[in-house]
């Protein structure tokens, strides 16, 4: 009834416009509920890129391209404009300038707030793309942009004020997919030239690009492994890559890279390979196939060898970069724990624990092989790169959390084909007629039954079964239970959104007794004490992972941020922490320290701070002197990590727990001073500190940071003349005293 | 001794004088003339009377003096050219005389001795003056009082008496009087210093811009306030210690610094954002009900002496309640107050204010009056969100103002024509119009290479 009422917008040209119109705002209303849920709460981070954009935008494109930063990485300054990927930036800086020659005033730290938002929805509307190139089912691209928008695993890089490379880079990187299997499907130079475009684009913006450069070739690998090689593969690649290459040389940080690097000879192994195999096809064409066969082994073995021969040649002659820690240690987790403990000191490279799948992405986890299992019924090119990108992201993932981004879009894929197969299935009211059934199968029937008769057709009796859902009360169970989960899905997506990624570690929020919020701001409280009212060029030593925020928020120039690549500079730091008073003030003169900053959470039972971090920096500086810093100093006897009482004397003696516990018993009566994060009683009589003086403490005890002294007018070492200014009177009463005699009269 | 003559010094009339009347109306009336050192204007009145009063009680000392003149001169004078003109309100007649009434401020004339301090102790300022009015003209009969926040002045110049006057300063509980004296010749001078307790910071706005964004679409009328604060009190000897603070601010004693601005602002004051250069500041209070909309603001962190904090507030109202329309034709009249600071105890100076009113797209015939004395006025174009024009920006600067002046208004007319009001819609129409039409244009268009199979 209400079918015949709809009937004339649901047919026809009428009907295509009718859907067409319904696809596009379900498309947009996608899209708003991936920005909308992505707004729970705003702070900025990471600062640096944020700074970036704000110099790209006074100064022009040219003046960034050349930027030396002198204000990180003191006193070695940074060639910023060479040494970052500048795609996010200029993204912002070209839509801050669009905004404005449309007379709309919106501040960059607006756009660069949004931005993250914005592209995750442009990543629904890619993923809506990318899955109609897969399946012929209309819903599954709907469902796959709907997964997409709310997957917690995406949503982990790019809520608001997540201003990070990734923001812009997912898109790219779905985008890029898209493009290159719509160049693969029709074989077309302009198609695989826009995915060149889009891979320059993705270079430019997020180092990740190298998964692209890597399973691209291993997709035609593939292809050209199971003997699909075609024209339209040649083209596509050659297009692809040869574009592709110049374009993404043109970022100043990647440069030769793609020529020299191990990790993109894959890239250009292929690329030789396609060449070869394209001249092969040519020859087989011309040659009668018994010389063929002849030949076809000599060459082989001539270019294997002369290709093996070169690249040892190269390597060895180091031409071509041999392979990168960062690259073992993609291979085998143990070894950045052994050898690199600066990547292993980040949360993020750590290998992904199980439940952290089922956290991030909730039931696509188990949809997701029936996803990939649904691309083996047809397997054409495209489907292959599906299966392809999902066992390397599946790997990759549990190499390192931060990888799991890279497995989202597939996931979301995959999935949104297995349950738009199944609410193809279920969802058609039509209960099948035999009859009807047969000719439909044997035309074009509706995408499910045709695959199940594809799957069976082992039996001769099987190859036009009658298969479809009969009764109304499994159509109802299936297709209810699945709104069930996918309702669930929203729900916990939701839950995750707001308690896990929009905590930023800049502010904490608690509840006060009265369930009022209660927001901790001691680190912009810091910050912002360190902007008014330190020097203009105050040098600030922290532990890096305050580099970036002292850099944007304090605007101060800094030892080490979140950038550094010289673990050696980083060591200095980390040997400056965990030292004697003595031999770190030698090393804070030298980089001209002027105020040193930590971060103590033992008042507020904050649990990032300084002195949990503190064996990293341990274990990073005795990498660099293995003789002056033990980390086996900092553990008991009986391998405790202490800090209390029974804390062993280097670790007591560091700067970092001196500076950490200064003053702190003070807050407490005599005999009741305790520190909330260890929940260790900590001694009465706290460090004293003779080369630093405190100059500032947040309200919360959160951020501490400490002046550094300057040299002693007298000419004594700062420890002896601290000692007089506090041993002083002491000495003289003594003195003047003298030993007590006993009275004997 | 600070010469009258350096433009820190607010004048305000206690009597109705024509000044107010002529008011700045659309032309400040500021004009500053530089003279010769040795200038010295006809000696044509004589001070018959004068009281000079200190005031010490704020983070600036205000001064006011309460003067007869007398007109000595044979001829009738209308004018009195002194470091500062004062235009009287009728012409003195000959041996006529006629009371003044004159207040000024100094700003960034207090300061802390010693200099440095603990960050619990009590800081003493210092001031200097003259305890004989620095007059171009001569000085029958005169005393200058001073007033004290409290009784504690353990420093003062004593001035020893003469001609049967007693030795001043006598103390009357925390006010202090010099004289009185008898004649004093013009341009006389007796320099007194005064050291005096004053444990509040002497909080010092060295900018201030002020926004005012008039919609009449949204029938809201938008404030925005950018302050750079410093604080002028007494630096900290030794470094800040927080376990001192924390425990001093349980008793909440008298401290140098600032730990909260509390702005009461008109009622029915609405959203109001507390932000610094950093983002929001999560320390901010907003009580608004029938009776008061009071938003009481705390800067990150405690305010100390040569502590700066630039921060940054806002807010909307509801415009019915400024803003009024003409009977008949298309004027307008805009009320608005010229300040709306903090209001502290202790006071608040302002070294720069720049008050920005921006109209609507089209105003036209921007007049404006107000009692605050200016320095400049210009009327600009403001471009912002999608405007074709641009709004008509009134850009108000004043200096040396303190919080004394917060209540002041700014009356601003102008004319907005109802056509203006639809320019931006029409705009928009016209636009989305124009590029719907081209997207059909070139959507029909063909231009594919391939030939066309029918």
């Amino acid at each position: 009834m209400a079918e015949t009422v709809a009937e004339p917008f649901l047919k026809g040209n009428t009907g295509r416009n009718t859907r067409g119109i319904l696809r596009l705002s379900i498309l947009v209303l996608i899209a708003a509920a991936a920005i909308a849920s992505r707004l729970f709460s705003v702070i900025l981070d990471p600062w640096f890129n944020f700074r970036a954009t704000k110099y790209l935008v006074s100064n022009g494109f040219y003046d960034f391209w050349d930027w030396f930063d002198d204000r990180t990485w003191h006193p070695l300054g940074r060639v910023t404009g060479g040494t970052l990927y500048p795609g996010l930036m200029v993204t912002s800086g070209a839509i801050y300038h669009a905004l404005r020659a449309l007379t709309i005033p919106v501040d960059i730290r607006n756009i660069c707030v949004l931005l993250a938002p914005a592209f995750s929805g442009l990543t629904a509307f890619a993923t809506y793309l990318f899955t109609n190139e897969m399946t012929t089912s209309p819903s599954a691209g709907l469902l796959a942009a709907a997964f997409m928008g709310i997957a917690p695993g995406y949503i982990s890089r790019s809520v608001a004020g997540s201003y990070d490379n990734e923001a812009i880079a997912i898109f790219l990187l779905v985008f890029t997919f898209y493009l290159w299997i719509k160049a693969v499907k029709l074989g077309s130079v302009m198609w695989g030239a826009l995915c060149a475009l889009f891979y320059g684009y993705m270079v430019s913006a997020w180092g990740g690009y190298v998964f692209i450069t890597n399973l691209i070739p291993l997709h035609v690998f593939v292809l050209v492994c199971m003997g699909r090689y075609s024209p339209r593969l040649y083209v596509s690649y050659c297009t692809w890559y040869a574009l592709g290459t110049l374009a993404s040389m043109q970022i100043p940080f990647v440069g030769f890279l793609p020529i020299r690097s191990s990790e993109h000879m894959s890239a250009l192994g292929v690329f030789g390979l396609l060449q070869l195999v394209g001249f092969v096809e040519f020859v087989r064409s011309g040659v009668p196939s018994k010389q063929f066969g002849t030949l076809l082994r000599g060459l082989v073995l001539l270019v294997f060898g002369l290709s093996l021969g070169g690249l040892v040649l190269l390597t060895v002659s180091g031409v071509i970069a041999p392979w990168t820690g960062r690259f073992y240690s993609l291979w085998d987790t143990s070894y950045a724990k052994i050898h690199i403990p600066i990547i292993a000191s980040v949360s993020e490279h750590q290998p992904t624990a199980w439940p952290a799948y089922f956290f991030d992405l909730n039931l696509l986890i188990w949809l997701f092989p029936a996803g990939v299992y649904l691309c083996f019924q047809k397997l054409a090119d495209e489907q292959v790169f599906v299966v392809v990108y999902s066992i390397l992201a599946s790997y990759f993932s549990g190499v390192m959390v931060r990888l799991m981004l890279t497995l989202t879009p597939i996931v979301c894929v995959a999935a949104a084909m297995a349950v738009s197969s199944l609410l193809d299935t279920y969802l058609s009211l039509k209960s099948p007629d035999p009859a009807d059934s047969a000719i439909e199968a044997g035309s074009n029937g509706t995408p499910a039954p045709s695959k199940k008769a594809a799957k069976q057709d082992g039996l001769r009796s099987m190859r036009q079964p009658l298969v479809g859902i009969y009764s109304t009360f499994s159509k109802m169970s299936v297709v209810s239970a699945l709104t069930a989960y996918l309702l669930i899905f929203v729900l916990h997506c939701t839950w995750v959104t707001s308690n896990a990624y929009s905590s930023p570690s800049v502010v904490l929020a608690s509840r006060m007794p009265d369930g009022s919020q209660h927001i901790i701001d001691d680190y912009r409280e810091a910050y912002q004490w360190l902007r008014q009212n330190t020097a203009e060029d105050a040098k600030i030593m922290s532990w890096w992972d305050y580099g970036y925020q002292i850099g944007g928020m304090a605007d101060r120039p800094t030892l080490v941020d979140n950038n550094t690549w010289n673990n050696t500079h980083i060591a200095t730091v980390g040997k400056a922490m965990s030292s004697r008073e003595e031999v770190s003030y030698p090393i804070m003169r030298q980089h001209e320290v002027d105020y040193v900053l930590v971060v103590f959470g033992g008042l507020l039972g904050y649990s990032g701070d300084d002195i949990n971090k503190f064996l990293w920096m341990v274990r990073i500086a005795e990498g660099i002197w293995p003789d002056e810093v033990k980390e086996r100093d900092f553990f008991t006897d009986r391998g405790e990590y202490r800090v209390d009482e029974g804390a062993t004397e280097t670790m007591k003696n560091s700067l970092m727990y001196k500076m950490s516990y200064y003053n702190y018993c003070t807050l407490f009566p005599p005999g009741q001073c305790q520190d909330r994060v260890r929940g260790v009683k900590l001694p009465d009589v706290g460090p004293t500190l003779n080369t630093v003086e405190e100059a500032f403490t947040s309200e919360n005890w959160i951020i501490r940071i400490f002046k550094v002294k300057d040299l002693d007018n007298a000419g004594r070492d700062l420890a002896s003349a601290a000692s007089f200014d506090r041993g002083n009177k002491k000495k003289k009463t003594i003195k003047k005293r003298g030993p007590k005699v006993l009275r004997v009269e | 001794m600070r010469p009258l003559a350096i433009a820190s010094a607010v004048l305000s009339f206690a009597s109705a004088a024509v000044c107010v009347e002529k008011g700045n109306l659309t032309k400040p009336l500021t004009s500053k003339l530089i003279l010769p050192s040795t200038f010295k204007p006809a000696q044509n009145f004589r001070n018959a009377n004068l009281v000079h009063t200190i005031n010490l009680e704020k983070s600036y000392p205000k001064e006011s003096i309460n003067v007869v003149i007398e007109n000595v001169a044979s001829t009738p004078q209308d004018d009195d050219t002194q470091f500062y003109r004062i235009h009287l309100p009728t012409p003195l007649a000959p041996k006529a005389q006629q009371t003044l009434g004159i207040s000024f401020y100094y700003l960034s004339a207090l300061n802390p001795l010693p200099a440095a301090i603990a960050q619990a102790d009590k800081q003493y300022l210092v001031y200097t003056f003259s305890a004989y009015w620095q007059s171009s003209y001569d000085t029958l009969k005169q005393k200058t009082e001073v007033k004290f926040p409290s009784t504690t002045v353990p420093e003062y110049t004593i001035v020893p008496g003469s001609k049967g006057s007693p030795e001043s300063p006598q103390k009357q509980g925390s006010k202090f009087t010099y004289g009185s004296y008898g004649e004093v010749p013009a341009g006389a001078v007796e320099p007194v210093k005064v050291r005096y307790e004053f444990t509040k910071p002497l909080i010092h706005v060295s900018e201030l811009e002020r926004d005012i964004e008039v919609s009449h679409w949204g029938g809201n009328i938008a404030f925005e306030e950018r302050y750079i604060m410093t604080n002028r009190a007494a630096n900290l000897s030794k470094q800040f210690s927080r376990v001192e603070w924390a425990s001093q601010t349980y008793y909440n004693p008298p401290s140098t610094a600032v730990r909260e601005l509390r702005f009461p602002l008109r009622v029915g004051s609405l959203e109001p954002y507390f932000t610094d250069v950093i983002g929001n500041v999560s320390t901010s209070r907003f009580r608004s009900n029938r009776r008061e909309a009071n938003l009481e603001i705390k800067p990150r962190y405690p305010v100390f002496g040569g502590w700066n904090y630039p921060f940054r507030v806002g807010w909307n109202a509801d415009l019915k309640k400024y803003l009024r329309k003409l009977s008949g034709g298309e004027g307008y009249v805009l009320n608005v107050p010229f300040l709306e600071g903090p209001k502290q105890p202790e006071g608040i100076e302002y070294e720069h204010i720049e008050l920005r009113v921006i109209l609507p797209e089209g105003a036209e015939n921007v007049q404006y009056s107000t009692t605050v004395p200016l320095v400049s006025a210009s009327t600009s174009l403001h471009r912002t969100f999608m405007d074709t024009t641009g709004r008509t920006a009134l850009t108000l600067t004043a200096i040396n103002i303190v919080d004394d002046l917060r209540d002041r208004e700014l009356i601003v007319t102008y004319d907005y024509p109802l056509l203006a009001g639809f320019r931006k819609p029409l705009v928009m129409f016209v636009t989305f119009l124009s590029l719907f039409a081209a997207a059909w244009g070139i959507g029909s268009l063909d231009v594919k290479i391939k030939s066309r199979r029918s």
